[in-house]
């Protein structure tokens, strides 16, 4: 007998707004069907109307986890269509600012995965750890979030001398606590038990849906735009893709948590690499045209394109971010494994629904609903709802 | 599976020496970094009105309204729209915009979330039009220097300002003839005086 379970649109386990019905039979998963639409916020309407050094600010809020891989793509997109180069030195800062948010958004993820799989210790070993991170970017930018370092041209801030010893002090620290949390994560049998072979998302299908970042990366396809579309200070420093084979939740925590080592090494080849200078260049004018700007964002391949017509805002902004992608291949990814498991299933692409929520569909676009207009239509259902449930009208009557 | 443990116990020990890893914030002061943007702050003295400032807000958090009977610009921030992203500060090119290293923003009402000032603002005698605010005028003329003195509307703002001139006299019905020049006139109605002697009237 098949059985429809609904997840959402408030997620028992994040707290973000979307809808999985999850057809199963017994304790096994035989279908998924995805609804996702409840936050949008109309962004790439908003970027029409902004000025080109607004949109940063702007494209920083879509997501509140990666909140540098947004404006990293937007101004990527500005550059490309401008035909903007950067100076040296603001390559390197923003790769640090990248790799930096890689870490904490790696970090947010395992400790997540840790609670969803009832490892609290896990959880906040990796979120005590993550703080420092947290405070780097107060030091640096300002803010431990939203940090407004990107800028058409170079970057706002530099990094100061004083700060940098301060960055290599934290990644000496991090770098000795991942590799114990690794060995920890790899040595458990329990995690071992529990994540092993459990939503395994095979080559052919993570080709077939065009996932991206590491939900990609753990399914044996070895896709990463920093490598493949070298931008900022990625081609200047050496580092590694880490690609696992299974395609099961285990290879995507490998992949997230290798990766973490890589970002601390990008992170010390820069600082080792950087020079004195020039950290913006002058934008004279955006000339009329299109670009593209991407970014590996910690969930993937973040997509920008913008169209301009030589104004000072754009024609045209739109954005594609990784979960668009990543959030469908759990219809293969969930099917044959039990409910309890579904649950981490659905978590393990590290989604972000504000991210991926770009167009909402309206049915009778026309019609303008008010306050009570809703309240009406609620009491209409109700009282439908009660006909087609009389006896228990009866039975809720009695009771009062 | 019993050494691998160990690892992990080591750091319990070390989290029971070391106590709780949070912050005892609202009992103890946790100051933010030196770079922090907070809340922020006015420096009336310094700020000459331009409104570059407004120009650049990507969150509409800033607002400049130039009031025609008072003759003032005031310039608003609105604290609970302020994103924090320091564009105004960047932008002003006084220092007349500070984000403070403040970050408690939460308060029982709603009083001094929005905070303003006013800038006195020069109107065209002709039209009714808003040239700029004083302030802007005066920074121009110091920046033109000598050449302040060859635009009328510029001398008369500095001269009143020097103490030469106590105010600028109020003269009767206005006619856009070139003798009436001497007057605080926007651009476009300073073309059109000058160019009147040309093309007649």
């Amino acid at each position: 007998m098949k059985t429809i379970i609904p997840v959402g649109p408030y997620h028992p386990l994040q707290a973000e707004p979307e809808f999985f019905k999850l057809e199963v039979e017994g304790e096994k998963v035989t279908g998924l069907e995805i609804n996702i639409g409840y936050n949008h916020r109309g962004h790439e309407y908003l970027a029409q109307r902004k000025t080109y050094e607004q949109i940063i600010f702007l494209v920083e809020r879509i997501c509140g986890i990666c909140s540098c891989s947004h404006p990293f793509a937007s101004v990527n997109a500005v550059e490309n269509l401008a035909g903007i180069e950067i100076p040296e030195r603001a390559k390197y800062i923003r790769t640090i600012i990248g790799e930096l948010e890689r870490l904490h958004s790696h970090f947010l993820w395992v400790g997540l995965a840790g609670h969803f799989m009832g490892y609290n210790t896990l959880w906040m070993w990796f979120w005590r750890y993550r703080e420092p991170i947290l405070e780097l970017f107060e030091l640096i930018t300002g803010n431990r979030n939203h940090y407004a370092m990107m800028k058409i041209g170079g970057v706002s801030k530099d990094i100061e001398d004083e700060d940098i010893s301060s960055i290599q002090k934290t990644m000496n620290e991090l770098e000795a606590k991942t590799v114990m949390f690794i060995k920890a994560i790899l040595d458990d049998p329990v995690i071992a038990a529990r994540l092993g072979g459990v939503g395994i998302l095979t080559k052919e299908d993570a080709i077939k849906y065009g996932v991206l970042g590491p939900t990609a990366r753990g399914s044996g396809v070895a896709i990463d735009v920093r490598k493949d579309d070298p931008y900022a200070a990625y081609d200047l420093v050496p580092w590694d893709i880490i690609v696992f084979e299974e395609g099961d939740l285990l290879a995507k925590a490998k992949v997230r948590l290798l990766e973490c080592l890589e970002s601390i090494k990008i992170i010390r080849g820069c600082l080792e690499q950087m020079r004195k200078g020039e950290i913006e260049t002058k934008v004279e004018d955006i000339p009329p045209g299109e670009g593209i700007g991407r970014h590996e964002a910690p969930r993937g391949e973040v997509f920008h394109y913008v169209r301009s017509d030589g104004s000072n805002m754009p024609l045209r902004y739109k954005v594609r971010a990784p979960s668009y992608m990543n959030v469908p291949s759990n219809e293969v990814a969930v099917k044959g494994y039990d409910i309890a498991d579904a649950i981490l299933v659905l978590a393990s692409v590290d989604p972000c629904y504000c991210c991926t929520e770009r167009m909402a569909t309206l049915y009778d676009g026309n019609k303008k609903l008010t306050g009570k207009d809703l309240l009406k239509l609620s009491w209409k259902k109700t009282e439908q709802l009660k006909k087609k449930f009389s006896h228990s009208e009866n039975k809720l009557a009695s009771l009062l | 599976m019993k050494k691998p443990k160990l690892r992990e116990l080591g750091e319990a020990i070390r989290a029971l020496i070391g106590g709780p890893y949070t912050t005892k914030f609202p009992f103890a002061p946790s100051p933010a970094a030196k770079r922090f943007r907070g809340i922020m702050v006015f420096h009336e003295e310094k700020c000459i009105g331009c409104g570059a400032c407004v120009e650049v807000c990507p969150a509409n958090a800033r607002e400049l309204i130039d009031d025609l009977e008072k003759k003032t610009r005031k310039l608003t921030h609105i604290q609970e729209r302020c994103i924090y992203c320091g564009q105004c500060e960047t932008y002003c090119k006084w220092e007349a915009l500070e984000h403070t290293q403040e970050y408690d923003l939460a308060q029982l009402t709603k009083e001094g979330y929005t905070n303003y000032i006013e800038k006195e603002l020069v109107t065209c005698e002709l039209c009714g039009e808003v040239i700029t605010t004083k302030d802007q005028l005066l920074w121009i003329a110091k920046k033109v220097g000598e050449l302040a003195y060859s635009n009328p509307t510029l001398t008369l703002i500095l001269t009143q300002e020097l103490g030469i001139t106590e105010k600028i006299p109020e003269r009767g019905e206005f006619v856009p003839y070139r003798s009436g020049h001497l007057r605080l006139l926007c651009p476009k109605c300073r073309r059109s005086v000058y160019l009147n002697e040309i093309w007649g009237y």
